[in-house]
């Protein structure tokens, strides 16, 4: 228990001090790249001889951010702009904007006259996501991706590295969608908050050492019994959950996260590239294969379908639905979720919180009421 | 200019406007009545593969406008509301959600049938992809996505384009599945030829207007017009009207007339969705200043033109909101210098993020660039309840007060 609580501990540090964890991790000095939400391909960065860091905005007040936008904006785009005006994201020598939805869209174009001295990449995924045409596209933009990143770190990407990183990205993601099975036997340990955490690390953490504590943790946590859990089991469903606010209101509550299809959570790990020859079609494939995500176009709207089919999986008892206001892909989703969980007796617990690090009272009362109705 | 053939036809172009509009509506209606397939579309999809096809659209934003425009807005947006849409989702959405699922008919002729199937092109924003995404789930209708890539810089990228262009052929085949019948060729450039000639007489239209000093008429009839290149680009019809209306234009300026109320006394260039709800009052409140919008960012949208699938492709690519700073940059210089304009006013939509997310520094390299003011005001293309009258006017006012010191 001692090393489980040693590697928790290690993660919760990476979560909460992302760039003293940068720091510590980037023994070799290399250019670190931020990766806005959603999606971006860390292997090629990471092929390309650099250090790949996600960024989701944070815990802080939009002051200078509203030079750029109204107060009725989201969050995770606010606060990315607020803390990038501040300067505490100067220590990137780059960073990638995807255009994922009119938000970042936005922010892409906005950061190039904010932070003129810091090279943006955009990188404009297709809405689409299957036939040829989109794979193709996709392809060609993250040669695009591809080229800009060459021009910062002064080496060719090569095709044989980039498989490389794909290979080892595929067997870290099979990792962490075995985390995601065997955490919910564990409940005494994977409360939201540390759970969160494993998650959380990996933004900041180089792939190969969250892997390698992940894999240790799995072997400690799978050589105890399975946990008898009593109190209330949820599936999450959200972009992002980063509040650890909410994240210990739902403990009060004896609260358990069994499942998520969460953004900043279990989603990246969902889908593996394909071996092909062309390792850009390979990435292409992973865009292609994701589900259930409010920001990946799907005109059949499976996401509601697939929570429910995990909830009935993992035994949970409700799902909790998390969505930060302004964010409208996942106001869009909200109605038809909330219909889709209604039908299959799935009780919802809905919560919108204007930042991604608070919530507030009305919060933790609607988690209560939530707990005390079931 | 270009020399126009007046069209003999009695009626005013307004008046022709009119009735074909209400035409178009009634063309659905009668289309689904008949056993027709019907589609809903947003309102830069390439419908020139529609019309090639003699498939009947109805156009919800343009919908949502003529329902705000009658007052039915905060009816159908509280509706939506009531089913789960939050209040700070696109008021156009809200409306159409809503106007789906009214108890009874809204009348003015609006009402309209439930689609058989979707046409979305993302070039003004990835709202209706998510907006027509529950379209398509709920009425379990066939979505065709025409995917348009945001253009980050200041040319057109040809991967960009040539991932259009090979989409298009599919969105043909998706046509010819649904409808069982084979796409005409030649057909569809005919229909090209007519959708890009109506949009070279808009934005004929447009250029007389902004160019003569002063105007012949408010500017805010551009808008009138604009709603015809959303329903009716490639239909002959609108080629009549469009050039009715030149001719008018032209008797206008000859005559040394203008439809203009009161003194022109400032120009200026509108960046944003008007307010459909208070159109009229905005309007009068700005000619009451002496203010003519001679130049608008909307209207600009609909003027694209082509004569082949690349420039097709372009064309559709150029819209307002499927472009960056630097193409936002472009379209507004063009304007602000051909036209000269005094100033700019903007609408802070607080329902349209992706064009006010690049509004503020849009603005501020523009005034740097001119030398001229601009201001801003907080309202909503549909949605009445986020404007405040006494706040337009102040604003107006400020900006009125700068122009006039800078003469």
């Amino acid at each position: 228990m001692e090393r489980i609580e040693a590697i928790l501990s290690e993660m919760q540090e990476a979560s909460e001090h992302p760039v003293r964890a940068i720091q510590r991790y980037n023994t070799d000095d290399k250019k670190v790249i931020g990766l806005a939400p959603y999606f971006v391909p860390k292997e090629l960065v990471r092929a390309a001889g650099m250090y790949p860091v996600e960024l989701w905005g944070g815990d802080v007040t939009p002051s200078e951010a509203h030079k750029y936008y109204p107060v009725f904006y989201c969050s995770i785009l606010l606060t990315l702009m607020e803390l990038g005006l501040k300067g505490d994201y100067d220590f990137l020598s780059g960073i990638i904007i995807p255009t994922t939805c009119d938000g970042l869209r936005n922010l892409e174009e906005d950061w190039k006259y904010a932070k003129p001295d810091m090279p943006v990449i955009s990188f404009v995924q297709p809405v689409k996501r299957s036939g040829d045409p989109a794979r193709r596209y996709y392809a060609a933009e993250l040669h695009h991706v591809q080229h800009e990143l060459e021009k910062i770190s002064g080496t060719r990407i090569l095709d044989r590295d980039l498989h490389k990183e794909i290979q080892l990205a595929n067997e870290h993601r099979a990792l962490m969608r075995r985390f995601d099975e065997v955490a919910p036997a564990h409940l005494d340990i994977f409360t939201p908050t540390r759970r969160h955490w494993v998650y959380k690390a990996a933004r900041v953490m180089p792939r190969e050492v969250h892997a390698a504590l992940v894999s240790e943790l799995l072997s400690l946590v799978e050589a105890r019994p399975a946990y008898d859990f009593k109190g209330i089991k949820l599936v999450a469903t959200s972009l992002l959950i980063d509040s650890e606010e909410l994240l210990s209101a739902l403990e009060a509550q004896n609260i358990a996260i069994v499942g998520d299809d969460v953004a900043g959570w279990s989603k990246p790990y969902e889908t593996d590239a394909p071996r092909v020859l062309d390792p850009f079609l390979a990435l292409a494939d992973i865009w292609q294969g994701m589900q259930g995500c409010s920001v990946l176009y799907d005109e059949k709207k499976l996401r509601g379908e697939l929570l429910i089919q995990k909830a009935k999986e993992r035994g949970a008892q409700g799902v909790l639905i998390s969505i930060i206001k302004f964010c409208e892909e996942e106001e869009f989703d909200y109605p038809v979720l909330k219909d889709e969980f209604a039908k299959a007796g799935l009780p919802a617990l809905y919560l919108e919180s204007e930042t991604q690090g608070h919530v507030d009272e009305q919060a933790a009362t609607r988690i209560q009421a939530f707990a005390e109705m079931l | 200019m270009t020399e126009i053939e007046t069209p003999i036809d009695e009626r005013t172009s307004r008046e022709m406007l009119k009735e074909f509009t209400a035409s178009i509506y009634q063309e659905v209606r009668d289309a689904k009545e008949a056993g027709q397939l019907i589609g809903w579309s947003t309102s830069n999809f390439p419908k020139e593969i529609c019309e090639t096809f003699g498939l009947k659209l109805m156009y919800p934003e343009n919908h949502a406008a003529a329902v705000a425009a009658k007052k039915g807005a905060v009816q159908f947006c509280d509706k939506a509301e009531s089913l789960g849409y939050s209040a700070d989702l696109c008021s156009y959405a809200r409306i159409s959600m809503g106007f789906l699922h009214r108890d009874e008919d809204f009348g003015f002729g609006l009402d309209v049938p439930k689609p058989d199937f979707l046409c979305v092109a993302n070039n003004i924003c990835t709202t209706v992809v998510k907006w027509y995404e529950n379209l398509a789930k709920e009425l379990d209708i066939p979505f065709i996505l025409f995917d348009i890539p945001y253009n980050t810089d200041a040319d057109f990228q040809e991967h960009k384009i040539s991932y259009m262009k090979e989409q298009l052929q599919e969105v043909i085949c998706q046509f010819e599945e649904l409808t069982g019948t084979a796409f005409d060729y030649e057909k569809f450039h005919e229909v090209l030829a007519t959708s890009s000639e109506n949009a070279r007489l808009f934005q004929q239209a447009l250029d007389i207007i902004g160019s003569t000093n002063p105007a012949p008429v408010n500017g805010f009839d551009g808008y009138n017009l604009m709603a015809l290149m959303i329903i009716a680009r490639g239909r002959k019809e609108s080629t009549v009207i469009l050039k009715k209306y030149i001719s008018e234009l032209q008797e206008l300026i000859d005559s040394g007339e203008s439809r203009f109320k009161g003194e022109e006394k400032y120009r200026i260039l509108y960046d944003g969705i008007t307010c459909w709800p208070y159109l009229s009052y905005t309007s009068k409140t700005l000619s009451g200043m002496g203010v003519n919008t001679v130049a608008s960012v909307y209207t600009d949208e609909y003027t694209a033109q082509f004569d082949d699938l690349d420039s097709l492709c372009r064309a559709y690519a150029s819209t307002n909101n499927v472009q960056g700073i630097d193409m936002a940059l472009q379209r507004r210089n063009k304007m602000l210098g051909k036209y000269q304009c005094d100033g700019i006013l903007c609408n802070t939509m607080r329902s349209c993020k992706p064009w006010v997310g690049i509004m503020f520094e849009t603005e501020r390299q523009l005034a740097a660039e001119h030398d001229i003011p601009y201001t801003m005001f907080d309202g909503d293309q549909a949605d009445p309840r986020v404007f405040s009258k006494a706040q337009y006017e102040t604003r107006v006012q400020g900006l009125v007060e700068v122009m006039e010191a800078r003469k």
